[in-house]
C-alpha cells in the first residue's frame, strides 16, 4: 500500500509559481534617489557655490566622534551618544531606507527636485575692476516687491542674489549698480545668471563741465552752479551748487581719470579762445580739480543736460549736451552772447 | 594933505575889495560825473549796481576836484548840462572774448553836440582777465589805486578843453586880450596856461571867432576900474598871441564890439599848492 500523499487531515502541497520582482527593485530606487540627489547637488553647487569638499572637516569631525562611540561599545559602555544616535538617526535612517525601497518617495523627490529647479534660480553680480565698491539692487519687472540690494566691496568682489523665482521661460528682472545704467536681464531656471559690471552693465556717463573766463570769474564771485535734465520736455534740476567764491570744474557722475593728453588739448583750446598765458595757466589749474557734484539719479546715454552758471541771477555762462555712450564727456561751457531767455536744447 | 591921502587909500581899498570879491564870486562852470560798469563782469556783480556806481562817482569827481582846478565836479547831478561818464567797458568793445583787457572809457556829453569819448584807464588787463572782481569795498580801492596813479592830463587836454569854464570875460585893448572871470590861484592854474576864447563880433555881421590866448598874470587895471572892468579885477589876464592877422581884434575892442562867448581852457600848467588845500569830497560815506 503506498504510503499517503499528505496527512491526513492536511491539504495537499501545491507548487504556487513565484511573484515576478518588482521593477527597478529597491537596489534600483536607491540608485535612483541618490542620482536625484547628485543632481540637486549640482544644482546647488551651480547656483549656491555648493561643494562637497567642504564637507570634509565635518566628516572629519563626525568620523571621530564616530570612532570613540566603537571604542565606547568595545568597552562595554554605551555611551548616551550611542543611546541618542540609536533613538534618533538610526531608526528614522532605518524607517527612509525602507522607504526609499517603495516607489512614492522616489517620485515625490524627483518631483520637488524638479519644481525647485524649474522656478528657482540665482543672479551673481561681479565687477570688473578688483576692489571696486558699488551698491548693487535687482528687482522684478513684474513684481512691486522692494528691490534686493547688496554691496560690493574691496573684500566681496561677487554678490549673489538667492533665491530667484523664475519660471522655465525666464523672468525679466532689473540690475542696478552705482555708476552705472541699470539693466534688465532675463533669468531662466537651472542656469544662474552672471552679471559683470562694466560688460553687462554699461558704466553711467560722467560728464565734465568745465567753465571758461566768464564762469570761472563769476564762480570766484559767488556764483551758483546748476543742472538740469530734459525729461518729458520739461527741465528738471540735478543740482543747485554754490560755489562759495572757489571756481573749479564740476564733475557729474561716477569719478574719471583725466588724461594727460586731454590737459594739452585742453591749453590748446583755451589758447584758441584767445586766453593769453597767465590766463590759461590759471584754467588748467581750475579745470584740473573738479569739484564732483552729488544727484539723487543716475545719468543715462542719451540724456540730455544744461549747465547754467548765474551770479545774482545773471546768467554767466551755458552748456547743453547730450550725453552719449562715453564714459567721461568733456564740456567746456561757453559765455552767454544770445538772448538768455531761450533755453537751447538738444 | 592927510586928508587926500586917506581917501585915497579908502578908494584904494574899496576898489580892491569890490575887485577881490568879484573875482573870487565867479563860480566855474559845473560837471556831473557819472560811472557807468557797462561790462557784464561787473554790470552784474553788483545787486545794487546804482549805489556802486554812485560810490565810485564820488572816487571820480574827488579825483578831478584835486586834478582839474578849472572846472567843478559834481557825482551823479543830473541838472547840470556837461557830464562827464566814466564807463567801465572792454578796450575792444566789439570782442566778445572772456580774457578782454577792461578800462574806463570817459565820454563827454554836451548840450546840442554829439557825445565825445576815448578810451582813458586801464582797470584790468588780459592778463589779469580771470581776476575776481571782488567785494564792494575791494572794487571802490581798486579804482582808488588806479586812480592815485593816473595822470589827468589826457582828461584836461583832451576830454575837459571842450567844457567852457565861463560864458562870460572882459575884452582887453590894451594889451589885446581878455580877463576871465576868475582868479588863477582858484583854478589851481600857473601862467603860461592857455585858453581859447570864443568871442562874438559885432556889426553889419555877426561873427564868432576863436582866439588862443596865453595866461601872463592877473588883471590890475591902471587907475580906477570902469563898471564893466570892476567885477573882473584880480582875474587871470589872457593876452592873445600871436594877434590875428588883419587885425580886427584890436578895433574892435575899442568899439566895445567884442563880447566873449565862451572861454575853454587848451593847455592847462597844474598848480597843485594852490589846490593843496581844497578840501577832498566825501567818499564812500567815509572821509579820505
Amino acid at each position: 500500500m503506498p504510503p499517503p500523499a499528505v496527512p491526513a487531515g492536511q491539504p495537499p502541497l501545491q507548487i504556487v509559481p513565484q511573484p515576478p520582482p518588482s521593477e527597478g527593485g529597491p537596489f534600483g530606487r536607491i540608485v535612483a534617489f541618490f542620482a536625484i540627489v547628485a543632481v540637486a547637488a549640482l544644482w546647488l553647487q551651480h547656483h549656491l557655490g555648493f561643494e562637497f569638499e567642504k564637507l570634509g572637516v565635518i566628516a572629519i569631525a563626525t568620523a571621530i566622534w564616530g570612532v570613540m562611540g566603537k571604542v565606547a561599545d568595545w568597552l562595554g559602555e554605551k555611551s548616551a551618544m550611542g543611546r541618542f544616535i540609536d533613538a534618533w538617526f538610526k531608526t528614522p535612517l532605518r524607517a527612509v531606507l525602507r522607504a526609499m525601497t517603495r516607489p512614492a518617495p522616489l517620485y515625490g523627490t524627483a518631483i520637488v527636485v524638479g519644481a525647485l529647479m524649474a522656478t528657482v534660480s540665482s543672479v551673481t553680480v561681479r565687477s570688473s575692476a578688483p576692489g571696486e565698491r558699488a551698491a548693487v539692487s535687482l528687482a522684478s519687472l513684474d513684481s512691486r516687491g522692494t528691490a534686493r540690494a547688496d554691496t560690493l566691496t574691496r573684500d566681496k568682489a561677487a554678490v549673489r542674489f538667492l533665491p530667484i523665482l523664475t519660471s522655465p521661460f525666464g523672468r525679466i528682472y532689473e540690475v542696478d549698480a552705482d555708476g552705472y545704467v541699470a539693466s534688465q536681464v532675463t533669468v531662466y531656471p537651472l542656469v544662474s545668471r552672471q552679471v559683470v559690471l562694466g560688460r553687462d552693465l554699461a558704466a553711467a556717463p560722467s560728464v565734465l563741465f568745465r567753465p571758461f573766463g566768464e564762469g570761472v570769474v563769476a564762480l570766484e564771485d559767488s556764483a551758483n552752479f546748476q543742472v538740469s535734465r530734459l525729461r518729458d520736455g520739461r527741465w528738471e534740476r540735478l543740482a543747485d551748487y554754490q560755489a562759495g567764491g572757489v571756481a573749479s570744474s564740476f564733475l557729474i557722475g561716477a569719478r574719471k581719470p583725466i588724461s594727460d593728453a586731454a590737459m594739452v588739448v585742453w591749453a590748446l583750446e583755451a589758447a584758441a579762445n584767445g586766453a593769453p598765458e597767465m590766463a590759461r595757466s590759471k584754467l588748467l589749474v581750475t579745470w584740473r580739480a573738479p569739484k564732483s557734484i552729488q544727484i539723487q539719479t543716475e545719468l543715462h546715454p542719451r540724456d540730455c543736460l544744461l549747465a547754467e552758471i548765474r551770479l545774482h541771477g545773471n546768467l554767466k555762462e551755458r552748456a547743453v549736451v547730450p550725453l552719449s555712450n562715453d564714459p567721461l564727456i568733456d564740456v567746456l561751457m561757453q559765455p552767454v552772447t544770445t538772448d538768455s531767455t531761450k533755453v537751447p536744447t538738444c | 594933505m592927510l586928508k587926500p591921502l586917506w581917501k585915497c587909500t579908502c578908494l584904494v581899498t574899496v576898489v580892491t575889495a569890490v575887485g577881490w570879491s568879484s573875482a573870487a564870486a565867479q563860480k566855474r562852470a559845473t560837471m556831473t560825473v557819472s560811472v557807468d560798469l557797462a561790462a557784464p563782469r561787473y554790470r552784474d556783480r553788483f545787486t545794487d549796481r546804482r549805489a556802486i556806481q554812485a560810490k565810485a562817482a564820488t572816487l571820480f569827481a574827488d579825483y578831478l576836484t584835486r586834478n582839474v582846478g578849472f572846472l567843478r565836479f559834481a557825482a551823479d547831478d543830473s541838472t547840470r548840462p556837461y557830464r562827464l561818464a566814466f564807463v567801465l567797458d572792454r578796450f575792444d568793445r566789439g570782442s566778445t572774448s572772456g580774457f578782454a583787457e577792461v578800462g574806463f572809457w570817459v565820454r563827454l556829453e554836451r548840450p546840442d553836440e554829439s557825445p565825445m569819448e576815448s578810451y582813458w584807464l586801464q582797470f584790468r588787463s588780459a592778463d589779469q582777465s580771470l581776476v575776481r572782481v571782488g567785494g564792494e569795498d575791494e572794487f571802490l580801492n581798486e579804482i582808488k589805486a588806479k586812480l592815485a596813479h593816473r595822470d589827468a592830463d589826457s582828461l584836461r587836454t583832451g576830454v575837459l578843453r571842450w567844457v567852457p569854464i565861463s560864458e562870460t570875460g572882459l575884452p582887453n585893448l590894451d594889451p589885446v586880450g581878455f580877463v576871465l572871470p576868475f582868479r588863477l590861484l582858484d583854478l589851481c592854474m600857473k601862467r603860461q596856461s592857455t585858453v581859447e576864447l570864443l568871442a562874438e563880433f559885432g556889426g553889419t555881421v555877426v561873427r564868432e571867432v576863436p582866439f588862443e590866448a596865453r595866461l601872463v598874470g592877473n588883471f590890475t587895471p591902471r587907475g580906477q576900474p570902469t563898471r564893466e572892468a570892476a567885477p573882473y579885477v584880480g582875474g587871470g589876464f589872457a593876452q592873445v598871441l600871436p594877434l590875428p592877422q588883419p587885425d580886427d581884434l584890436t578895433p574892435s575892442i575899442a568899439r566895445h564890439a567884442v563880447k566873449i562867448k565862451k572861454i575853454f581852457v587848451t593847455s592847462y600848467v597844474h598848480d597843485p599848492t594852490a589846490c593843496g588845500n581844497r578840501a577832498p569830497m566825501a567818499v564812500g560815506g567815509g572821509t579820505p
